[in-house]
């Protein structure tokens, strides 16, 4: 690695810009994550999801158009922390079901890691769908079920369950 | 379905429905055959069948748990958030929120977050990968598809003819050839463009437009269109987790290493003036700064976990 001196071209913009996200950080750090501390119980969780959210405002090259910080570091936090609970739910209930399964062998956290990774992809992909959608395509891809039965189960035709279930592949598979 | 899938994505989803089926009827299998037997086909069901892999299903020990996990409501979060957020929300309305909530780009075709790499498709399979922190939209220019790469850096072999906008205000645009791979990517105030195998007419904010050819990279900013020494190897870097800077200014160098690290990284004083020329891996980013602060005469500090100055 080498290095050279050289004035770079003088850049206003990106002066004026690093001027509004330190003067908002100092304005707003605390109040967010007091505000985040009240909502999520713990300093170091809300910390981290203040952090966070200022990352977020830190990536809008359009900071001119902010009008209301406050308010849209609101609306990125809302956001995060709803990843951060659901994330959360995810993990809990997946480990406590897999603790229910006494024939289950002991994952290593490294592949427990992975499924939690795994399990929020396929969750945030499903929220697209609606309940039933969701339902069918739980009961086609992880209890085996066939069309007639998750049709019988669900009060609707085979027909839409097919339907529900190439809706389900198309969220869960990222096109190439 | 998602308007970007390929038609064989689209065929293999529809094929996988239908076999999930009761016992499929011979003739059933034998169309399925037919259908695998064109290589893109083949690909499309080998992607599907990877992914269902990873997703796990029927038959796997923790299939019963992931359903179970999969099955946890949502709504009591979302009411709690209401009720702990209170009116904030509503708070964010008109124009300044709105152009606030498309520079975030949750709106963009193809985003990615910090430190995470993405690949893409257009209709006309059209490959197009990604740095981390990158957003892209979508749109067309006459019968040309248009890629507008507000944030970040792109790699894109075009298929036909493509047009390309690069900035936030697509302050540099270009015009793509069938069989161009062209790079482009934003750091700081300038735009890089690198083209191999075809052309690229470069449009930039000032002067004529220029035709790039293959092998060609340069730089752009708001003194015009300049040569970069940069080969399309090292342009295109990113795809290997590296960056490799040519007499770049530090703000700028620390703007392309932002993609990777959560947080704000800023230069202050007189490192700010400093031009740096180099290899970096972007995939362990405390080390590169660490060794960075150790090559020149700069001093790191953090503040909180939200903002790192080098001064």
């Amino acid at each position: 690695m080498d290095s050279a001196l050289i004035t770079p071209r003088p850049r206003p913009v990106p002066a004026l810009r690093q001027q509004f996200l330190s003067t908002e950080f100092r304005r707003s750090y605390g109040w967010l994550a007091a505000s985040m501390h009240r909502l999520v119980g713990c300093r170091n969780d809300a910390e981290d999801l203040a952090s966070s959210a200022f990352t977020e405002l830190a990536a809008i090259e359009e900071f001119e158009g902010i009008r209301q910080p406050r308010a849209l570091l609101t609306t990125i936090a809302r956001r995060l922390t709803f990843e951060f609970w659901r994330r959360r739910d995810l993990e809990r209930d997946y480990l406590d079901a897999l603790a229910r399964q006494p024939e289950c062998h002991d994952a290593s956290p490294e592949e427990l890691c992975l499924a939690v990774e795994e399990l929020v992809r396929i969750d945030a992909a499903l929220r697209r769908l609606s309940a039933r959608a969701r339902e069918a395509f739980l009961l086609s891809q992880y209890e085996g079920l066939g069309y007639a039965e998750i049709a019988e189960r669900l009060g609707v035709s085979s027909s839409m369950v097919r339907k529900y279930v190439a809706q389900a592949l198309d969220a869960c598979w990222p096109a190439a | 379905m998602t308007a970007a899938r390929p038609a064989a994505e689209r065929e293999a989803i529809d094929w996988e429905v239908r076999l999930r089926g009761a016992t499929p009827e011979p003739g059933e299998l034998r169309a399925f055959a037919a259908w695998h037997a064109v290589p893109e086909h083949a690909a499309a069901w080998a992607a599907l069948q990877q992914r269902l892999g990873r997703m796990g299903g029927h038959g796997v020990a923790h299939a019963g748990a992931i359903a179970q996990a999969l099955r946890s409501p949502v709504q009591e979060r979302r009411r709690a958030l209401r009720a702990g957020f209170g009116l904030g929300a509503l708070a964010i309305t008109g124009w300044g929120g709105l152009r606030a909530v498309h520079a975030l780009g949750l709106d963009a075709d193809w985003r990615s977050s910090v430190g995470q790499r993405g690949e893409g498709r257009l209709a006309d399979g059209t490959p197009l990968r990604f740095d981390a922190a990158t957003r892209i939209d979508l749109g067309a220019d006459g019968a040309m598809p248009r890629l507008h790469l507000r944030q970040g850096q792109l790699l894109v072999g075009a298929r036909g003819p493509l047009a390309l906008a690069i900035g936030a205000t697509a302050v540099v645009t270009a015009v793509v050839t069938g069989g161009a791979h062209v790079a482009a990517g934003r750091v700081g105030g300038r735009t890089l463009v690198a083209v191999r195998d075809g052309t690229a007419t470069l449009h930039p904010p000032q002067g004529k437009p220029q035709r790039l050819d293959a092998g060609q990279t340069v730089q752009v900013d708001a003194g015009g269109v300049q040569p970069s020494s940069l080969s399309f190897a090292a342009a295109t870097a990113w795809t290997h987790g590296m960056l490799v800077a040519d007499r770049l200014p530090l703000p700028d160098l620390l703007d392309a290493f932002g993609r990777y690290h959560p947080g704000l990284l800023r230069a202050g004083g007189a490192a700010a003036t400093r031009s740096i020329s180099g290899v970096f891996q972007l995939v362990d980013l405390d080390a590169t700064l660490h060794q960075l602060a150790q090559a020149l005469p700069i001093e790191i500090e953090r503040y909180g976990r939200f903002l790192t100055l080098l001064t």
